[in-house]
């Protein structure tokens, strides 16, 4: 039965990724015009029409779309995502150029986001109703009521430009990530820390809390063993979607700081308007996405072997 | 009434009468660049300030309200009514339609939010539209997902399978027994959602993905400002504090309505 399961569910994930393969595939059909005459065309200057003809041979553009779908796919396979309409580089080496930095950041926001989450939801639940929850409340609804690029732009004009205590954009050692950091990590972190606190507050009640108490268990023991642990399933999958949507690049926050990572890229794809380029980059992020979110799910069947049961 | 949904309800209302009626009130050409005042600090003349072409910066944010509320709450509806109906859909008819709507669903939600938008304006180019239908695209999938699992959590009470032995017919049953169910919690999230796209499109026309200039929005009057932050900070202020207002009163509303209408906030199962 186990085996039964892990095979639907794979195949099943190979599906959605087969899906989000052709979205990114047919999207450069989307684009007004030959996509022949898009990738020959430089700025102003349009095409000549013999190459356009060769090109359009040379990349199989006369074939049925399925058929060229097929072949993008095998290519893909080989780790070929084609060249970028403005430098000519191949789309996989200036995307791994751009991994290192995406990669910091979304590790640092990551832990910070976890952590923070996991000190306010505790908070949160262990004071429930005193001030410092309702000052957690508070700040949780002003978080996601401001947008966070303008948050990050305050914060540079603050400590970049008016204090002079830290970096003002880029990528260039640690202290040029606190900014970063806490803009993209604190709205994720009082949202999460909220989700647990609910949930904290809602297994609290439950009687094998009340035994475990009875039994005289301390407080640590049943906080850690008996509460966190199970409180903490809504909140893995939030984290999960949190790690998916970092790995993928930080599109908005990653150009407010000039942060040279995947999310600046593909905006620089999309104002260039580099389709080759743009494709890879939704591709990367379409699919570290759903594998977080996947391993989000088999870490809350880990949790919690009812988790998943209801649905589908 | 409780307090949260009467103080978010009063924003909401004051954010969409200020934009709403901002026309009426400014006299002259808004977009007119006057370079001689150009930069000026808030003062009697100019209650917010002038931006780097000279424009009164309290006109345009003003104006610009009007954009961001109407695509952000426009969007929000193309959003859920498609959704919604798909949704309803999914819940009610065999595994087999089912299956394949959520395949659909999953395939869209897996690219994170924004992604749908920068690859509508990658191959349309950027404009007000193609960041609308992104958002949407994104948005649909998630309110099917939502109000699939309401329909089948609502198939399953006590009354509706009464219902359905008393021999009641199905259309009665999905209009008076399961959609009463399923509306609150919608209302609710819908306000919720209404804020966020709120801020996804503001977002957007700060990466200059949105609605093109010289038309005023607030995102895109954050991307000249976030320019000349240094020596103009007041550019800055204005517009980010109307988004957060804007978006505030809808959060609000949504907690508040969560409260009074006595939804469970979704912490378990999806």
């Amino acid at each position: 039965m186990r085996g039964a399961a892990v095979i639907r569910e794979s195949t099943y994930l190979v599906l959605v990724l087969l899906g989000v393969s052709w979205i990114t595939f047919s999207m450069i059909y989307l684009a007004p015009g030959d996509p022949a005459e898009l990738l020959l065309s430089s700025g102003l200057e349009s095409a000549d029409p013999a190459r356009v003809m060769a090109v359009r041979e040379e990349l199989g553009l006369n074939r049925p779309l399925v058929v060229q779908y097929f072949a993008w796919l095998k290519r893909l396979a080989s780790g070929d995502l084609g060249c970028s309409f403005r430098t000519g580089d191949p789309v996989a080496r200036e995307i791994l150029s751009r991994l290192p930095a995406t990669l910091c950041l979304a590790g640092a926001t990551f832990l910070f986001t976890v952590a923070g989450s996991l000190a306010l939801g505790l908070l949160g639940a262990l004071k429930q109703n005193r001030s410092a929850d309702h000052v957690i409340g508070i700040l949780g609804i002003l978080s996601i009521s401001v947008p966070d690029y303008w948050l990050g732009i305050l914060l540079i004009l603050l400590f970049s430009l008016k204090l002079g205590w830290l970096p003002v954009m880029g990528f260039d050692g640690t202290t040029s990530l606190i900014l970063p950091v806490f803009t993209l990590g604190l709205s994720m972190a009082v949202v999460q820390g909220r989700v647990l606190r609910a949930s904290l507050l809602e297994i609290m009640g439950q009687e094998y809390i009340l035994f475990a108490r009875s039994k005289g268990l301390s407080g640590r023991v049943i906080v850690l063993r008996h509460l966190l642990k199970n409180a903490l399933v809504p909140v893995v999958v939030m984290w999960g979607t949190c790690l998916g949507s970092l790995l993928g690049g930080a599109v908005i926050i990653e150009s407010v700081f000039a942060w040279p990572g995947i999310g600046k890229l593909a905006v620089d794809a999309v104002l260039g308007r580099d389709l080759p380029l743009l494709q890879g980059v939704v591709l990367v992020m379409g699919f570290s996405y759903v594998l977080c979110n996947r391993l989000a799910d088999l870490a809350c069947r880990c949790l919690d072997p009812r988790w998943g049961r209801e649905g589908r | 009434m409780n307090f949260r949904m009467k103080a978010g309800g009063l924003l909401v209302l004051g954010v969409v009468l200020a934009s709403l009626a901002a026309p009426v009130f400014i006299s002259g050409d808004p977009h007119a660049v006057m370079l001689e005042r150009r930069l000026l600090p808030p003062g009697l003349a100019w209650p917010l300030g002038t931006d780097h072409l000279g424009r009164c910066v309290l006109t345009r944010v003003l104006l610009g309200g009007g954009v961001s509320l109407f695509a952000g709450v426009g969007t929000a509806l193309m959003a859920l009514v498609p959704g919604m109906a798909l949704g309803f859909l999914a819940g009610l008819v065999g595994p087999r339609v089912s299956r394949i709507i959520m395949w659909a669903v999953d395939v869209m939600l897996a690219f994170p939010a924004l992604i749908p938008a920068l690859i509508l304006a990658g191959c349309l180019g950027p404009s007000l539209t193609s960041a609308m239908m992104g958002l949407g695209a994104v948005g649909w999938a998630w309110w099917t997902r939502f109000v699939r699992g309401q329909v089948l959590a609502a198939r399953e009470k006590e009354y509706v399978r009464a219902a359905r032995t008393m021999g009641i017919s199905r259309w009665r049953i999905v209009f008076y027994y399961i959609l009463p169910q399923v509306l609150p919690p919608v209302v609710v999230y819908a306000a919720f959602q209404a804020g966020g796209m709120i801020v996804a499109l503001s977002g957007l026309s700060y990466l200059g993905l949105g609605i093109q200039p010289p038309r005023p929005e607030w995102g895109a009057m954050l991307k000249e400002a976030g320019l000349y932050s240094a020596r103009a900070p007041w550019m800055l202020l204005a517009p980010g504090l109307a988004i957060t207002l804007a978006v505030l009163g809808f959060n609000l509303l949504g907690e508040g309505l969560r409260d009074f209408l006595q939804v469970r906030p979704t912490t378990r199962g999806r």
